[in-house]
């Protein structure tokens, strides 16, 4: 085992014995042929002060003793493969993402273990004992930790659980495998440690879709932040993927100038929905409202019900497929139904009778605590909401109405300080 | 596009202004804390208008830095400490940091004394007002979230404007005191060397190049923001400079005219009420009392940002105590430390401010060479690099801080090193 800030400056000497400079980086490739851990593919070794040279890695060095000999000739030059991620200018002391804890991290050293016959990049220390070891202190703080009985507190992460933040400066093309495979909403959580502008480039490496369902985890304000480091078409795209409600949110939060710029390159037909809820107040049942819901007319049968809702809901992309709304040619709202009413009714008959005549509905300018209070009293999955002259415009649902009151609960901050 | 945005219509481009300013205003205007009016009052009283030519000058060495300061933040995305542990490694970031906490807390001292000092001024005792405004800077902070912090302090700014009316108050004679922007004047006696390299050590600190670059990058502004960020920057520094320059003047015509000494800015606001009136009193005490504490909320914000950058732990003010939690301790032992240490009987004062602007002194040649570097470096700033006359004047300015500060450090420890 070697740890990174341990080797750096060492003697490199080649296989006679010749001193050939110090060792100034430790390259490693992270397409490792499905190995878990990166191997090592190349040294950099400063020679007489001048710019480091790279040579390739034999595959048997040692690296424990106090000197590293070079099992290839120090004369053969590496041939870069492009991919190599360089360890102390690359990962050193950058923030890199756990994966595992879904946080950002700062790297205080990294650790290298023999794996069969080489080494490979095993952990990641983030811990500060990797600071003190930085500082030339561990050992001294060892010494007073033993004299307490405790052990000096480690903490690193595992490769497998580490992936890199993309950067301007950092041109290799690393697998973002690992990301993508997490829980949109632990990828908000990690995006939450950063910048706007890192949190931008991350978002940036996942696809559209994937991109709205993080940016959806995250508070309005730091959405409108991330999307305005973005490029305005790719902006535009992942508004475009966002429920309308979320995306009328986000846009609130915007500049007015550059709001303009992603409504003129969204489709126009989902910029005209996110516009005709940008209309209403945010602090208003209007503001709470998404617009992709089911409706039917009244005149069809049971049987018909059930295949427009099997044809318009993936179209629709309707949020909740449990309730249909009955309407009126001129959106009139006149009833709901739930989608076990309509599974367990007579296929033949009319939705006319099966549909309940008086459906709870609330005012667009109903407030948060009125919608609140009407879908924890019915014990509604969603609430539709409607103008004064009872046009259907727009549903509540509960997952949207809980986000209202949760933020409150997290924000008790500051437990048993004073 | 390109004709598109040359005709952008002026209505748009001032909400784009708005929507971008904020930290290179706040910034400068925390700049003008209890130390600076001590020593802009100070600068005016005993010296009249013969140091106000140099203040131009200080204007124009700020602009440069905090400039490069915003270009930092808008190019990379990231806050200084980022910067310097990333480019630098641990053991400098360390020794940064380390110096760092120590002046931060001596400069949060200085804020609380501003506090105490301001409300003797209004007959309430510091045993009363120090724990309130330390309480109620904690809250603000703490409770709220960035943007609405933000829009306070940008609010608390306009009374800045106080100073200026203290200034027109006294009724200076203008023609003076506009030769005197323009007539460089030098004296070779220990106080007015000392005052000179305070005024420029007060004005130009190194807390304000990490506290801005953060800000800005908080704000998620990019290169596209930087145009409208540069002028933020730029009438920022100038407006602080004004708000000293209006300090000295009101001092000028009043202490100075009359011959009288003082020590502290309190003393100031105290002989400017029959000299002025009870209303240039007031104002300049307000000022003082709001200039102290906007300073004692910003700095340990700074400072817990910067440690939290650094060393890698989450930071933010739109995080909570869970989250947060080295970011929310290191300000709140700041604040708690700063207000305590103002409340049991000490010695002086004086020398605490001392003790903080020295320490300064110290850090910030450390700060402006690393700043310089990372400016200039290729890999980090792409095209955004110092041009080349930029960088001279950048590297003229910073040697003639660093050979300031290195005179304000010795004839601190060394008063009579100069034997003027």
């Amino acid at each position: 085992m070697a740890y990174l800030s341990e080797l750096l400056g060492r003697e490199v000497r080649d296989a006679k014995g010749m001193f050939i400079g110090t060792l100034a980086d430790v390259l490693i490739s992270p397409d490792s042929n499905g190995q878990p851990y990166p191997r090592i593919v190349a040294l950099a070794v400063k020679r007489n002060g001048g710019e480091p040279s790279l040579v390739p890695w034999g595959g048997t060095e040692d690296l424990a003793g106090n000197k590293i000999i070079l099992q290839l000739p120090p004369t053969t030059s590496y041939q870069s493969t492009g991919v190599e991620v360089h360890l102390n200018r690359d990962v050193m002391d950058k923030q890199v993402i756990d994966t595992n804890g879904f946080r950002v991290v700062r790297v205080n050293d990294l650790e290298l273990a023999k794996i069969g016959d080489d080494y490979r990049l095993v952990n990641v220390d983030i811990g500060g004992r990797g600071l003190l070891r930085r500082l030339g202190w561990e050992d001294f703080f060892e010494h007073v930790a033993g004299l307490l009985r405790r052990e000096l507190p480690a903490q690193s992460i595992a490769y497998s659980d580490l992936e890199f933040i993309p950067r301007g400066d950092l041109k290799v093309r690393v697998a973002r495998q690992k990301l993508r495979e997490l829980h949109a909403a632990d990828i908000a959580t990690i995006l939450e440690d950063m910048r706007p502008r890192q949190a931008g480039e991350l978002i940036r490496q996942l696809s559209d879709e994937q991109a709205a369902d993080v940016m959806e985890e995250l508070e309005p304000e730091f959405q409108a932040d991330v999307l305005e480091t973005l490029p305005t078409e790719q902006a535009a795209d992942i508004v475009e993927e966002m429920e309308p409600d979320e995306a009328a949110d986000v846009l609130q939060e915007m500049d007015e100038d550059k709001r303009a710029q992603v409504f003129n390159l969204m489709e126009p037909d989902e910029s005209a929905e996110v516009a005709e809820l940008i209309k209403h107040p945010e602090d208003a049942a209007g503001g709470l409202m998404t617009t992709k819901y089911l409706t039917v007319t009244p005149d069809i049968t049971v049987a018909e019900a059930l295949q427009r809702v099997r044809v318009d809901a993936p179209t629709k992309e309707a949020e909740i497929i449990y309730y249909v709304y009955v309407v009126d040619a001129d959106e009139h709202l006149l009833g709901v139904f739930s989608l076990s009413d309509l599974v367990l009714a007579d296929p033949t008959i009319s939705v006319d009778t099966i549909m309940h005549h008086k459906p709870l509905r609330v005012p667009l300018d109903a407030t948060h605590e009125e919608v609140l209070e009407l879908i924890a009293k019915y014990n509604l999955l969603a609430v539709p909401v409607v103008d004064h002259e009872n046009h259907l415009v727009g549903i509540v649902t509960t997952d949207d109405a809980l986000d209202l009151i949760l933020p409150e609960e997290w924000k008790i901050k500051l437990p048993r300080l004073f | 596009m390109s004709i598109l945005r040359k005709f952008r219509p002026l209505r748009t481009r001032l909400l784009l202004l708005l929507s971008v300013v904020g930290p290179g205003i706040i910034t400068a205007n925390v700049d003008n804390d209890a130390g600076g009016i001590t020593t802009y009052s100070v600068a005016g009283a005993h010296y009249g208008y013969s140091l106000l030519w140099m203040l131009a000058l200080v204007a124009l060495a700020l602009v440069i830095i905090q400039e490069m300061s915003a270009r930092l933040g808008v190019v990379t995305g990231k806050g200084l400490a980022d910067l310097i542990r990333e480019s630098f490694g641990v053991r400098t970031t360390a020794s940064i940091i380390a110096v760092m906490l120590i002046a931060n807390l001596a400069n949060t001292v200085s804020e609380f004394a501003g506090v105490a000092a301001s409300m003797e001024i209004f007959g309430v005792s510091k045993y009363i007002s120090v724990p309130l405004v330390a309480l109620g800077v904690w809250l603000l902070i703490v409770k709220g979230n960035y943007k609405s912090v933000e829009r306070i302090f940008l609010v608390a700014s306009a009374i800045y404007f106080s100073y200026v009316l203290s200034g027109v108050m006294a009724k200076p004679p203008w023609g003076e005191v506009a030769q005197s922007f323009i007539t460089p004047s030098f004296h070779f006696d220990v106080g007015y060397v000392t005052i000179f390299v305070t005024i420029i050590g007060t004005t130009i600190a190194p807390w304000m190049q990490f506290y801005q670059q953060a800000s800005i990058v908080d704000k998620g502004l990019t290169i596209k923001d930087y145009a409208y960020e540069r002028v933020d920057v730029i009438v920022g520094s100038l407006f602080a400079v004004l708000v000293a320059a209006f300090i000295t003047i009101a001092c000028a015509a009043t202490i100075f005219a009359s011959g009288q000494r003082i020590d502290t800015a309190k003393d100031a606001a105290l002989a400017l009420f029959p000299l002025a009136g009870p209303y240039a009193a007031g104002l300049f005490a307000l000022g003082l009392l709001n200039a102290s504490v906007f300073s004692a909320a910003i700095l340990p914000l700074s400072t817990a940002y910067v440690v939290c950058e650094a060393f890698g732990w989450e930071s933010g003010v739109s995080r909570d105590w869970k989250d947060a939690p080295v970011f929310f301790w290191v300000y709140t032992l700041l604040i708690v430390l700063g207000a305590g240490i103002i409340l049991f009987p000490i010695k002086s004062l004086i020398e605490t401010m001392l003790a903080s602007q020295t320490l300064n002194g110290v850090l910030l040649p450390l700060i402006l060479i690393t700043m310089l570097r990372l400016i200039n470096d290729k890999r980090l700033m792409g095209q955004y690099v110092n041009g080349r006359i930029f960088n001279l004047l950048a590297w003229i300015t910073v040697v003639i801080l660093i050979g300031l500060t290195v005179i304000l450090v010795v004839t601190s420890f060394f008063p009579s090193v100069f034997g003027l």
